[in-house]
């Protein structure tokens, strides 16, 4: 875990082999203290091959990851964790579709378990499945939620800026104006994305590394107002 | 008298077939400049290469037209009848040189097909090969000056042009090149004279070699060459000649296009407007809008103002939804600041409009994004 934590990842895979090898039964004699709203649960054996999974998933070894992932989620049905880090590897594979289904399940579980804020990654990547396999409706309510109640404050912009994006293809432009516009007055990533999307749309001329400026504000007004323009993102 | 009728059928059908399938005689296959096989020729046409009796120039001459109509086809209509697929033209034509090495075409034709391929080694090679074979010949000469023209080949490329235009030549192209060159050489009286006879030595309706090489005139690059160097009044003064020489809607809307950006920027917007509208008649709905508003900007910067109103009154109302929100965004952005972006060309927009259009600060900030 030490070194997992200084991004030594193949030497913490190698590290988590070596403990995996001593076998479930004897793994599960060790005594430790567990996170309280990650993987919450007093299974050593089952914490070392989560840490494995992610080290894995971190790691682009994706097939792996699924391997362990598969087991936990078979042996603890209602953990959200294994069900989360699923989720970004089925995104990042644009298997978007089973990502959904996965993250749903992962934030009812998260929901009914723990206190919101653990929930905020689930919900945000949830959000931009959601929105890629066009369940608007689900990724907007979501998203909102997610604005409303979240504290982390990248989570609540991923969240937003794509129920944002949902709210459009809904038709709500009002909504989507203020769910958009937050992240994208704050956060350098979503403005980035913004302009991308709006230069391609022929609405804004200028870098996409730009200050936040009101010829963005004017361009996404007009962006809203365009049917086709944020539907295709 | 039955026996009789049957036979007269039978005869009739037997004429019929010789008529609908008559074979193509040999001087049919070898074609000529301005002619050129059918693909139902194709295969009696390649017979004739394999009959002995045949000079080297004949076949020479069937396998260009082969090659002809296998490029065509293969480009255009795509039968079935080239199993062999792609690059079936090439084969041909290198088969012609190898028949007669004395045949300049067949260089020209594949130093051009590979020039539209973008191979310009390939284009390179054929035209050096060519211009062995063949030392004086003023298309192969000019080709060659252009390729890799500049100021320290300003020598070679004076040999070769003067070589190429000195005697009477029948393609318009020639001059064209050697204009080019000479540009790229930093030759420029040698340049506009050379172009000059391009854009103006030549009549109308030069037909193109097989139908697959149309003789360049190129007087839009000759402006564009001189605009590129800032002289525009110069650019927009031969441009304007030339589409006068050519009389105006004889020639492409890009052309056009050009001369009507050349006055606006030097500042004869009412001219500018003529050709914007002469061009925005020749050309479909996507470029009628860019033109159109060039052509409104043109009519306000001349201080026609109810016919600048009467053309954007038109344009937008057949302008799409995104058309008109990126003009709101645009005159938003410039100075009108006021106006709420609709999507919809309501009067505030049309007043806008106007204002931008005959206030230099919005029009100066606004042009470049309008257009």
């Amino acid at each position: 875990m030490y070194r997992d934590e200084r991004n030594e990842k193949e030497l913490a895979i190698s590290e988590y082999n070596s403990l995996l090898a001593f076998g479930e039964v004897e793994l599960n004699k060790v005594q430790f203290f567990a996170a309280p709203y990650y993987f919450p649960t007093k299974d050593f054996y089952a914490h070392v091959r989560m840490d494995r999974a992610l080290a894995l998933a971190q790691t682009n070894r994706n097939d792996e990851a699924i391997v362990d992932l598969n087991w936990l989620i078979e042996r603890y049905p209602d953990a959200h964790a294994p069900k989360e880090v699923m989720t970004g590897i089925l995104s990042n594979q644009d298997k978007y579709a089973e990502a959904s289904s996965v993250g749903l399940e992962a934030s009812v579980s998260c929901h009914k378990n723990l206190p919101f804020f653990a929930c905020e990654n689930t919900d945000a990547m949830l959000v931009y499945s959601l929105l890629l396999i066009g369940k608007n409706k689900e990724a907007a309510n979501i998203g909102v939620r997610a604005v409303a109640n979240g504290q982390n404050k990248n989570l609540i912009d991923k969240s937003s800026y794509y129920a944002g994006l949902a709210m459009t293809r809904l038709g709500n432009i009002a909504e989507a104006r203020r769910l958009i516009s937050a992240p994208v007055a704050n956060n350098p990533k979503y403005r980035s994305l913004l302009i991308t999307q709006l230069q391609q749309e022929g609405f804004y001329e200028g870098d996409n590394k730009d200050e936040m400026n009101e010829r963005i504000v004017n361009a996404l007004e007009a962006c809203l107002l365009d049917f086709e323009c944020l539907r295709r993102t | 008298m039955m026996i009789k009728k049957v036979l007269f059928v039978f005869a009739s059908v037997v004429a019929y077939c010789n008529v609908a399938s008559a074979s193509p005689s040999l001087k049919e296959c070898e074609g000529s400049i301005d002619t050129r096989i059918s693909i139902q020729d194709f295969k009696s046409c390649e017979a004739f290469t394999k009959n002995k009796k045949m000079t080297a120039r004949q076949k020479a001459q069937i396998y260009l037209q082969l090659g002809i109509t296998a490029h065509v086809d293969q480009y255009n209509t795509r039968s079935t009848i080239f199993k062999d697929g792609l690059g079936m033209h090439f084969k041909y034509w290198e088969k012609a040189i190898a028949a007669d090495k004395t045949f300049v075409e067949p260089y020209l034709i594949l130093a051009a097909t590979h020039a539209s391929l973008n191979q310009m080694d390939l284009k390179a090679k054929f035209l050096k090969e060519g211009q062995i074979a063949f030392p004086n010949d003023p298309r192969l000469d000019s080709e060659v000056a252009l390729l890799d023209a500049s100021p320290d080949r300003a020598s070679a490329i004076q040999e070769m042009c003067g070589r190429a235009t000195a005697n009477g030549v029948a393609d318009s192209s020639v001059f064209y090149n050697c204009g080019q060159a000479y540009w790229y050489a930093n030759l420029k009286a040698e340049s506009e004279a050379s172009f000059r006879k391009a854009a103006f030595g030549f009549p109308d309706g030069q037909s193109s070699r097989y139908g697959l090489i149309a003789p360049y005139i190129g007087a839009s690059t000759y402006a564009e060459n001189l605009k590129a160097d800032g002289k525009y009044i110069q650019a927009a003064d031969f441009l304007e000649e030339y589409l006068a020489f050519k009389h105006w809607l004889g020639v492409n809307y890009s052309d056009l296009e050009l001369l009507g950006d050349l006055f606006l920027k030097v500042g004869k917007p009412a001219k500018a407007a003529n050709a914007f509208e002469k061009a925005a008649r020749q050309t479909d709905d996507e470029m009628q809008y860019s033109l159109r508003l060039r052509q409104i900007i043109g009519l306000a910067a001349s201080g026609n103002n109810d016919e600048a109103q009467s053309v954007s009154a038109q344009l937008y109302r057949n302008a799409t939804k995104k058309q008109i929100l990126q003009l709101q965004l645009k005159l938003k952005n410039a100075t009108q600041k006021e106006l709420v972006i609709t999507g919809k060309f309501d009067d505030a927009t049309k007043t806008a409009l106007m204002e931008c259009l005959l206030d230099s600060e919005c029009f100066m900030i606004s042009s470049g994004q309008l257009l």
